[in-house]
Order: C-alpha cells, then structure tokens, then sequence
C-alpha cells in the first residue's frame, strides 16, 4: 500500500516533470531527452509484438543520451502486465529487444540496424530521413514540438502491430 | 349528475370510462418509452463517451492536445452533446469540444461521477481514459435533454390529439349503443308515468328483451295488472265499506230511537234524528254541549254517567228532561261504555222518550186510585140506598096498607100526605143515588136490540095514572113502528121515557094533549119527539134546562120535583149512545124534547106480550108462594098486601137456608126472593134452587134495592126476569105476582 502510494505521489511529480517539459519555452537538451524517453514508453503502449510474454527490452544503441533517466522511468514499472528493461548494446546478450533505440550520434553505423529489418524490433532514429530507410520510426520536431514518423511498411515488416490511434498521431512517411 | 337523463348518463360513463383508459394507456405507454428512451440516451452517452475516451487515450498519451480536440471533435454529429471535456489524471482539462463558444468552459470537477448519469436536465456521460489497460484520464461527456423533452413535448401532442379523437368516438359510439340500454328505460318511464300522472293501470309494455330489462319489463307488467287487479278490489271492497258504513250511518241517523254518543267528560260527540227530537233541539244545540244540562235531574243523570265510567252499565233510568216550554218530558236511558285497553273511549246512551208511558202510567195509576174510590163510593152508594130505602119500606108499605083500609076523611087525609111525603122522598132518593151513579160512572149499561113500540106503549101506561089525575091525553101513533128496534139498555131506556113523559104531563096544562112521534132520521138514527101542549119554557131557561137540581123557577109550584129527571135523562141517553135535547126550532104553544138513539137490526123478534088483564084464570086455584125475607117489616108488608088475596097462599123464611128448606117441603108455585139475606145472598139460593132440576123452572120474583146491572145480569144468567125494587109498589107486586101465576098457567093449558 504504501509502495502504491509512493508510486502515485511519484508519477504526479514525474507528470509535473512533462508539463514542464512540455513547456516550449523551457524546451532544451535534458527536456527533449526527457520527452523522447516518456514517448518510448509510450510507445510500448500502442504496438503489438508477436511475443507476448517476457519484460519489453528497450535497446538503447550506443552512446546513451537518456543517462540514466529513462531507467528511472521504467524502473518498478509494468505495461501490459509486462516488466520494462532498459539495456544497452553490451548487456543485450543475444536476446531480441522490443525497442532500439538509434540516438543521432550513430549516424555511421545506421546500416548495422538493418540487419532487424525481418525482426519484430521497432527501430526508432532521430534524424531526418531515418524512417526511410532505416526504422519504423523516426523522432522529428513539428512546429518546436516533439513529434514522430512512422514508417508503415517497415513496421508491417517487422511484424509488430502499431495502434491506429499511434499511427493517427504520427507523421506518415514511405 | 342524478338529474340528467339516462342517455346522458350513459354516454358520459362510456366517454369517461374510456378517456380513463386512453389516458391511462397514454400514461403508461409514454412513461414506459420515456424510461426506455432515456436509458437509450444514457446508453448511448455512455458508449460514446466510452468511444471517444479509447480514441483519445494516444493523444492522451503523447499529450497530443489538438489531437485529442480532433478526436473530441468528431462528437459534434451529436447536437445534443454541449461539451466534451478530456482530463488528465490530475483532473486537468487536457482538451475539450464545446458545442458553440457561448458555452462558457467546464472546468468542474467530475471525479466523482463514474458511469454516466442524468443531473438535472443534463446527461453527463464519463469514462475512463485508458492506455495499455493504464487509466489515464477521463473523458466527461455533457448532453442536454432536448430530445427527451421534445419527445414529451410530442407525446403530449400525440396524447391530446388521440384522446379528443377517442372521445369523438367514444361519443358517436355510445350514443349509437345507449339507445340498447336506454330505450326500454324510456319505455319502462314512459309507461310509468302513464300509470303515476293518468292512473292508467292498463298499460302493458310490449317488448322483446329477454336480459333482466326483459325481467323488469315483465315484472313491471305483472306488477302493474296485479296493482290494476287490487285496485279494482279495492275500489269495490271501498264501495262496499262506503255503503256500509253509509248503512250504519243511516241506520243510526234513522234508527226509530234516540241514540247518542257522548264524551267520557260528558260532552255530547253525536246524536241520531230521534235523539233530537226528544231533546226537541236542533243538532248545533246539542252536540258539543254538556249532557246533564239537558236533564232537569241533574244528580240522576251525573250518577248514571258516573257508573258508565267504572265500567258499569246503566238500565232503564228514567229520567225528566229540561224542557224549554216547562211540559213535562221523561226519558228513559239507557248507557254502556266504549272500552279500548280498560280506557274509557265514548258512552252510548240509548234515550227513548216514555213520556206517553209515563202519562199512561200515572193515568193507569190515577184510575187504579179512582176505581179504588169508585168501589168505596159504589158500596156506599149500594149501602145507602139499601140503608135509606128499608126504612121507606116500612113507611110506603104500611102507607100503602092504611091506604087500602076504609079510614075516617080526616086520618085518610093524613095517610095520603105521609103516602106523597113518602112517595116523593123516594123519588129524590133515587133521583140522588141514580145521579151520582152515572156522575161516578158506576152505572153500566148494557145496549141490546129494545123494540121500541112496546117499550112506549109501557112507558105511555106508567105515567096513565099522573096523566089522568091532570086529564092530559097522549097520543102515539104506533101502527108503523112494528119491528123497528133501538139499541139501547131496556131499563134505562124505558126510565128516560118515563122521565119525559111524566114531565110532559106535569108541566102541561090541563086537559092538555102529548104527542108522542117516532121518526127514522136514518138508516141507524131514530128520533122519539115529545111535544106537550104546555105553556112552553120561556128562552132564559133554556141554557138551563139540563143542569141538576135547576127547577127553572119551578121551586114554588105545586108541581113535584127534585129538578134531577132532566139532567138524569139526558145523562142516560148519552151514557146509551143517544141525545136528548129540547128542540129549540119547535115554534110551539108548548114544548119539544127529542130523544135519539141508534137503531139495532133485528131479523126476528120474538116479544113475549105481556097481557095484565089476564088475572082473572088463576081465580080457582090457591098458589103457595114462599117469601124469603130477614127484614120483618117487609115480610109483615107483604102478608098484609096478599091477605086479601084468596087464592095465594104466602110461607115466609127469614134466611136463604130456611128458605131453600121450606121450598123443598111445600113445592111452592112461587118464590119471592129478597136479595140480601144474613146468611146466603139471594142469588146463592136461586143457584141452588136452579140445580135442582124439580125447581128449574119455579117462578122467583127477585126483591131487592141493589138495582145494579152485574146483580140483575147474575139472576138473569138464572133464567129470573122479574126484579122489584124496594120499596115495593105493592101494585106492582101484586100484577107481577098475577102475571107470572098467569103465565104458568096459560103454559100448563098449552
């Protein structure tokens, strides 16, 4: 009980932490990771693996610009009844991650993630063009705003169904 | 309601039983949809709300705020949705959808509304907002109820428009249809009041219901031709009570005696005619007033009254009434009570008016009185002239006897004057006791067919005597007066003639002439006139003529008189049935008398005639005669008168017994009977002498001063015709004693 209550007083707190990240004005580095980290999650939320059980492994690929931010989201946290684990690269282990995450400081190596293109992996970049060829989705900024591309055919490719109400969100790209 | 008609009352039952139904039809119907419309209104809030929360939970998720309005906005093809409102789970508004921008923003608080719910006249419909099975806000949905209104509104509509179309109906129908109800309760009034207003008890109502109108109808017929049938019965048995009680009316009205009714207080309810007339006062004078005030015995009839109310009842009480005029009036009365529970209703008094049997009675009584006085008065009248007449015996007798002896002039002359002293001292003592015996009507006469020519001719022969000494001739013509009969009493008769006669003769002149005239004055009248030749009676006297002892100035006259013959006369004729009067139409010289008496029808008369000149055949043969006498001056009188008889010879007994013994010894030829004997009475001894069949026809003289008319009838009864009145006129006895010896002879000839 006491825990359940920790918890709410803690999400209250990290929802005021979103509105002020929300906030334009005060947008900056820390902010549009903050953002992007809650958006993962969030993401976890609207798609559909073929696999139904075990934690959802987010994927954190190369250098991690969340620190340890988004492990603080996720931590104790479920979604669907299903434990959310943050990894990196290293750690990976040869299991299969429900997320990676591509920050843009891998630009060179964006082709290494190809090889998930068959694999119901969602790939999600940050930099332009990413959903064309390389991931499902692709983090943009609208109108100094966070948004996000979903590329329809590699996400069909993977075989993880995303939620039309995500896809209604998203910008649609080919 | 109760005084409209029945059409009308039942077409208002069928409208409003029906307007109830439609109404109530229309109440639930619309109720029942209004509830099932409603739950559709909150369902459906409800699953768009639902919707609307799935599809707003991503834009939710990534605070897609425009998004989310995107989403909300889809809402708008409701109208009736005013705002839709996204909140995050902070109760913040994430985004919202306003129906138009006058609606200010809702910024309440609806966290306390799960579900969705109608407040006021707003539906608020919410869900939860969730992603991944994570509650993320909430969506609230706020709708207004327009719809439900409108349909209430319409329902209203629809419900007026349905019930004034079912009440149009519903009239047209019941007033097609009441006429089945109502029509034979017209008929039924109809027929009614045909037998309330016209009495008309023969109707009869033709229908053809067989429902219970059917059973009123024919139970009204039966009810109505059973009234009809009692009313007709009880018309005549009315009738019949009228005439009834008419008849009992009339028969008191008109019963033939007083009947009345009176009041137990005494006050008079009702009289009959009867009842009236003997009170004599109308009824408006009679009823209403007290009873006793027409009593002149007050004390009586309040008695009477009195028992009548402790119940007894009153009997033959004969009681005076208060006349007006002071004539005296009785009643006879008769009362009982009317009881009902020992109360005392009316008495009946029954009044018969015995004032005429009081008068009998009291007449009945006065002549029981007087017929006591009559007897006392006749055996005085029979005592005195028994009494006065014996001592008249001795003088007339031994008169007569120094009369019949050759006496010096001078003792001759005295004798006579003691013979007219004594003579006429008779005469007035008849006179008297003849005169108080008719006055006190002890008298009796008894009429009998009496010829009258013999009857005249005797009286003619009785005053001869009188009218030689005065020379006065009668003249009687007597040849057309064979076998005409009066009736009248013989004795009388012959008396009143006498009377008449003698008078004619004294009051006549002398040598003067009667004229004796018989005259039929009709078929059952015969008038006897007497007309003397006399100085006739002066017209002052006349008025007088009949009143006794009046002498008409006759008093100092040498003519005899007691002024008594007139008055007896007259009295006798009338006492027979005759008149005597002076015929004042007469025109004279001298005077008329007229007697009138009626004349008897006689068939055949058989008269034995009397011949006194016959003596002279019974010279040769002595007859005995025995004399019963007591009185020995008598007996010495007629000793002396039949001494110088030669051929009789007298026996005397001085009492009936030795009387009767005598007549037994010697069979005498005669018998000479003096009425009153000390021992037996003389008609004792003619009794016994009569049953002796040796004696029934032995001839007796009865002697005797009881001249009655019961005493002669007794000796007549005997076969004894021959009665002398003492004193004895020795004369006479001597030529009855020849006549009846001379009877027998002249019989024993035969």
């Amino acid at each position: 009980m006491k825990s359940h209550l920790f918890n709410c007083l803690f999400r209250f707190g990290l929802a005021i932490a979103i509105c002020g990240v929300f906030s334009i004005e005060a947008f900056g580095q820390q902010n549009e990771y903050s953002v992007k980290a809650a958006f993962l999650v969030n993401f976890l939320k609207f798609m559909e693996w073929p696999d139904k059980s075990g934690p959802y492994i987010i994927e954190v690929a190369g250098k991690n610009p969340f620190g340890t931010y988004l492990e603080g989201l996720v931590k104790n946290s479920t979604i669907n009844g299903r434990k959310v684990i943050v990894v990196s690269e290293k750690q990976l282990n040869g299991l299969v991650p429900s997320i990676i995450f591509v920050p843009s400081s891998e630009q060179e190596r964006y082709s290494d993630f190809l090889q998930y293109r068959s694999k119901p992996v969602i790939v999600i970049g940050e930099s332009t063009g990413f959903a064309k060829k390389f991931g499902a989705i692709n983090f943009i900024v609208d109108h100094e705003r966070i948004a996000f591309e979903i590329n329809p055919k590699l996400s069909k490719a993977s075989g993880v169904k995303i939620s039309s109400r995500l896809m209604q969100l998203a910008k649609i790209v080919n | 309601m109760k005084r409209f008609s029945i059409r009308f009352q039942i077409v208002m039952i069928v409208v409003v039983a029906t307007m109830m139904a439609v109404l109530c039809s229309m109440f639930f119907f619309s109720s029942y949809d209004l509830s099932q419309f409603r739950a559709k209104l909150v369902r459906n809030a409800s699953s768009e709300s639902t919707f609307l929360a799935q599809n707003s939970s991503a834009a939710l998720s990534f605070s897609d705020s425009k998004a989310a309005t995107d989403v909300l906005s889809a809402i708008r093809i409701r109208p009736e949705v005013q705002t839709a409102t996204l909140y995050d789970n902070n109760g913040a508004v994430f985004a919202q959808y306003r129906k138009n921008h006058t609606i200010s923003a809702i910024s309440s608080n609806f966290s306390a509304i799960e579900g969705s719910t109608i407040v006021g006249d707003e539906l608020i419909a919410t869900a939860p907002v969730a992603a991944a099975g994570e509650k993320i806000g909430k969506l609230v949905i706020i709708s207004d109820l327009k719809e439900l209104t409108d349909r209430k509104s319409r329902y209203l509509v629809i419900g007026a428009i349905v019930t004034l179309f079912a009440l149009g109906i519903a009239i047209f129908i019941a007033s097609l249809l009441q006429r089945i109800v109502s029509a034979p309760i017209v008929k039924l009034s109809k027929a009614m009041k045909d037998v309330s207003v016209n009495g008309d008890y023969g109707v009869n109502i033709v229908h053809k219901e067989v429902n219970e109108m059917g059973t009123l109808m024919t139970g009204f017929n039966r009810m109505i031709s059973e009234i009809h049938i009692r009313d007709n019965e009880l018309r005549s048995a009315n009738v019949e009570l009228e005439l009834s009680q008419g008849q009992l009316a009339e028969f008191f009205d008109n019963a033939p005696f007083g009947l009345n009714r009176i009041s137990p207080e005494g006050i008079v309810i009702e009289a009959n005619h009867v009842c009236l007339d003997i009170f004599g006062l109308p009824s408006d004078q009679f009823v209403g007033l007290p009873y006793a005030s027409f009593f002149g015995n007050h004390e009586g009839i309040q008695a009477a009254l009195s028992l009548v109310s402790v119940g007894q009842s009153v009997d033959n009480i004969d009681l005076p009434l208060k006349t007006s005029d002071g004539t005296e009036k009785i009643v006879r009365l008769n009362a009982n009570g009317h009881w009902v529970d020992s109360h005392l209703v009316h008495i009946r008094c029954f009044v018969q008016d015995i004032t005429a049997l009081h008068q009998i009675e009291v007449a009945r009584l006065d002549q029981e009185r007087a017929e006591r006085a009559n007897l006392a008065k006749s055996a005085f009248l029979s005592r005195m002239s028994h009494e006065l007449r014996t001592p008249m015996n001795a003088i007339l007798g031994f008169g007569q006897l120094l009369e019949m002896q050759t006496l010096p002039e001078l003792q001759q002359e005295w004798v006579d004057q003691i013979m007219k002293g004594g003579r006429h001292l008779l005469s007035l003592i008849n006179d008297v006791l003849n005169i108080s015996k008719i006055e006190s009507g002890i008298m009796s006469i008894s009429t009998e067919p009496v010829e009258l020519r013999p009857i005249i001719e005797d009286a003619i022969k009785m005053v001869m005597p009188l009218a030689s000494q005065r020379n006065v001739t009668f003249s009687f013509d007597s040849s057309s007066l064979t076998g005409l009969h009066a009736m009248a009493d013989l004795q009388k008769l012959s008396q009143v003639l006498i009377n008449v006669f003698s008078n004619a003769v004294k009051y006549n002149v002398i040598g003067g002439s009667v004229l004796v005239e018989v005259c039929e004055e009709s078929i059952d009248r015969v008038s006897i006139s007497i007309t003397d030749s006399g100085n006739g009676i002066a017209p002052e006297f006349i008025p007088r003529l009949f009143t006794p002892f009046d002498r008409l100035g006759a008093e100092g006259s040498e003519t005899e008189g007691t002024g008594l013959g007139l008055s007896h006369s007259k009295c006798l004729a009338e006492a027979m049935g005759g008149c005597l009067y002076y015929d004042s139409t007469f025109s004279g010289p001298g005077s008329r008398f007229i007697l009138e008496t009626a004349i008897a029808e006689v068939n055949c008369s058989e008269h034995i005639l009397f011949d006194s000149s016959n003596g002279d055949n019974v010279g040769n043969r002595t007859s005995r005669i025995v004399l019963i006498e007591d009185n020995s001056s008598n007996q010495r009188v007629i000793e002396f008168a039949l001494a110088d008889h030669l051929n009789l010879e007298l026996f005397v007994a001085k009492t009936g017994l030795g009387g009767l013994d005598l007549i037994e010894h010697l069979r005498p030829d005669m018998v000479l009977l003096d009425h009153h004997l000390p021992d037996i009475e003389g008609l004792e001894v003619a009794k016994i002498l009569r049953q002796n069949s040796s004696f029934k026809t032995l001839p007796i003289i009865v002697l005797t001063a009881d001249q009655s008319v019961a005493t002669r009838r007794n000796y007549s009864n005997l076969d004894i015709q021959t009665f002398l009145a003492k004193p004895v006129d020795l004369n006479v006895l001597l030529s009855s004693i020849d006549e009846t010896l001379g009877r027998i002879d002249r019989s024993l000839a035969a």
